[in-house]
């Protein structure tokens, strides 16, 4: 059974930028005289100014960064889109064809969030921005959704089925597709849960992130430069792996010659080696793995990340078998008078008394149900 | 596929014409009228419907309706899928129970102890509840004189509260489009 385009494996990567002080600026005290109105409302050019320079800022670092290694396709794939925008806070979204992918977008996204963050300072210096990334699995851990136009909705009474097929006419024409899609599932509550934990300082990450950082070594593909990557401990997030501690890694945005970094330096605070990162996170996918399994890339260069669960593939076939599974109200089967010669039809002489006994039986079930109910 | 401790519904054989004069006998009997709830007839007689994420079963190794004794039945209905869609698919279940189990215990004929109808069963085993369903939601009569008033098969299938689809197939089956 052909696997539609829209259930084909999938590993997401999702990376936030948010606004540090907006809603303190927006909630400060109303206007003296008519004089300060134009202070009052100044929040709402910078969060507009903030929507167009995030989009213009990753393009213009994918462009640069693209254009540096032009023979190196595998490195990069497709650009990350803008998945959303909600309140003070732009998410990108990009499929991972490659686990090299990750380390390069990583990057881009640093330099285009060191971008938004000066846009906002120069602004208002109180503002600055966080930032946070997460992977997804698609298509069984996670789930894309979609909403039809208004006028398709009436007749939906599959909503997995219509859901696909409109998916499937985005895969098969993405350049021209104006469908709005939605990510729904526990990696992405995870995603949001991280990035509360963000800091400007502290660009937060799901585990699945270091995980591949620190297993493929990304330094080796020459592209990019390293991370330093921190861990704070981990701790329960509110509804995510059913309670367990979930642990916070980042990546730190300090300059060498920041109070952070001498601060780090003078309380030994220090990164976190590769190898103690590897074999951290791969303690946690034993320990958890009834809530969540490696990440994994289903491409034909990836060699690294391909592994997938045991169970993976079978619950993966059984979506594809639900997708295409029929409608019962529209399988009516032969007409009337081709019925393969195999009816065995009751003769009209007994057929009144056999369908008696049935509605006799019938009658009788609904009779002691009810005497059950009411005594 | 078997699942332990039940047998797999068979098809009755019943002619289509025997299945839909059937449905709507029991339409009658149990004095369920075209639009009534559907949920409330099947407890009535001792069944049970659940809702469940059945996207990750395997159509052809899950249940969708277990058959216990006569009076105790338990019929799952999917979570992805519309209210009407709903009321097609307890009623398609309520075709198995009484074609394959009621049907078959009531005239001898190698009736199983306990039966399950699988989610994805053989053509012939779906055609006959889907007939039953069919006239059990739809009395023909009833369709009729709706199509008559209405003369749009859209507005009879919202008037009988089941799909597009379902309300196509009955008129086309009737000889109405």
């Amino acid at each position: 059974m052909e696997c539609p385009e829209f259930l084909r494996p999938r590993l997401r990567l999702f990376l936030s930028a948010d606004i540090v002080g907006s809603t303190a600026l927006k909630q400060t005290r109303g206007p003296v005289d008519v004089g300060d109105l134009r202070k009052h409302y100044a929040w709402f050019s910078v969060i507009q100014g903030f929507y167009v320079v995030a989009r213009q800022s990753l393009s213009q670092c994918w462009a640069e960064r693209r254009g540096k290694w032009p023979d190196n396709d595998d490195c990069f794939g497709d650009e990350p889109e803008l998945w959303k925008t909600i309140g003070d806070e732009v998410i990108f979204e990009k499929v991972l064809t490659d686990h090299r992918q990750l380390a390069v977008t990583l990057h881009c996204w640093v330099e285009a969030v060191e971008e938004m963050r000066n846009f906002v300072k120069l602004r208002n210096s109180s503002l600055d921005i966080k930032y946070a990334a997460w992977l997804a699995g698609f298509p069984v851990r996670n789930k894309e959704v979609v909403l039809s136009h208004k006028e398709e909705l009436e007749n939906q009474d599959d909503y997995n089925k219509s859901s696909g097929l409109l998916l499937n006419e985005h895969y098969a024409n993405t350049e021209s597709s104006q469908l709005s899609i939605d990510y729904v599932g526990p990696s992405i509550d995870i995603g949001f849960r991280v990035a509360s934990y963000a800091t400007p300082r502290k660009f937060v990450l799901s585990v699945g992130i270091p995980y591949i950082l620190a297993l493929t070594s990304p330094t080796q593909s020459g592209l990019i430069g390293d991370f330093r990557i921190f861990y704070d401990g981990s701790r329960p997030l509110k509804g995510v792996l059913g309670g367990v501690n979930y642990p916070l890694f980042w990546i730190d945005l300090s300059k060498e010659d920041s109070i952070d970094y001498h601060e780090d330096r003078l309380t030994g605070h220090r990164e976190a080696a590769r190898d103690d990162i590897r074999r951290y996170c791969d303690a946690f996918y034993e320990e958890h793995d009834i809530y969540t399994h490696r990440p994994f890339i289903q491409s034909p260069t990836e060699q690294q990340i391909s592994k997938k669960p045991e169970w993976w593939d079978e619950l993966h076939s059984n979506l594809i078998k639900n997708f295409y599974l029929e409608d019962d109200s529209a399988s009516e089967g032969p007409a009337e008078g081709a019925d393969l010669g195999i009816d065995q039809p009751v003769d009209e002489d007994k057929w009144q008394e056999r369908v008696s006994v049935i509605l006799g039986l019938l009658s009788k079930f609904q009779e002691e149900d009810s005497d059950d109910k009411s005594s | 596929m078997r699942i332990a401790g039940y047998e797999e519904a068979t098809p009755c054989f019943l002619p289509k014409r025997q299945v839909y004069s059937l449905a709507e006998s029991v339409a009658n009997q149990l004095e369920h009228k075209p639009g009534d709830d559907i949920h409330a007839l099947v407890e009535r007689i001792g069944g049970t419907v659940t809702v469940q994420d059945t996207l990750m079963e395997d159509p052809e190794r899950s249940g969708s309706l277990y058959v216990d004794a006569h009076d105790d039945f338990r019929i799952i209905v999917p979570a992805h899928t519309s209210g009407v869609r709903d009321r097609f698919t307890i009623a398609h279940e309520l075709g198995h129970y009484v074609l394959h189990y009621v049907w078959k215990h009531s005239h001898g004929e190698n009736p199983p102890e306990r039966m399950y109808a699988l989610r994805k069963g053989s053509e012939r085993v779906e055609w006959e509840a889907n007939w039953f369903a069919s006239g059990f939601l739809m009395p023909e009569a009833h369709f009729r004189e709706a199509f008559q008033r209405l003369r749009n098969v859209a507005a009879v299938a919202a008037e009988l509260d089941v799909s597009l689809p379902a309300a196509e197939i009955r008129a086309r089956q009737l000889g109405l489009a």
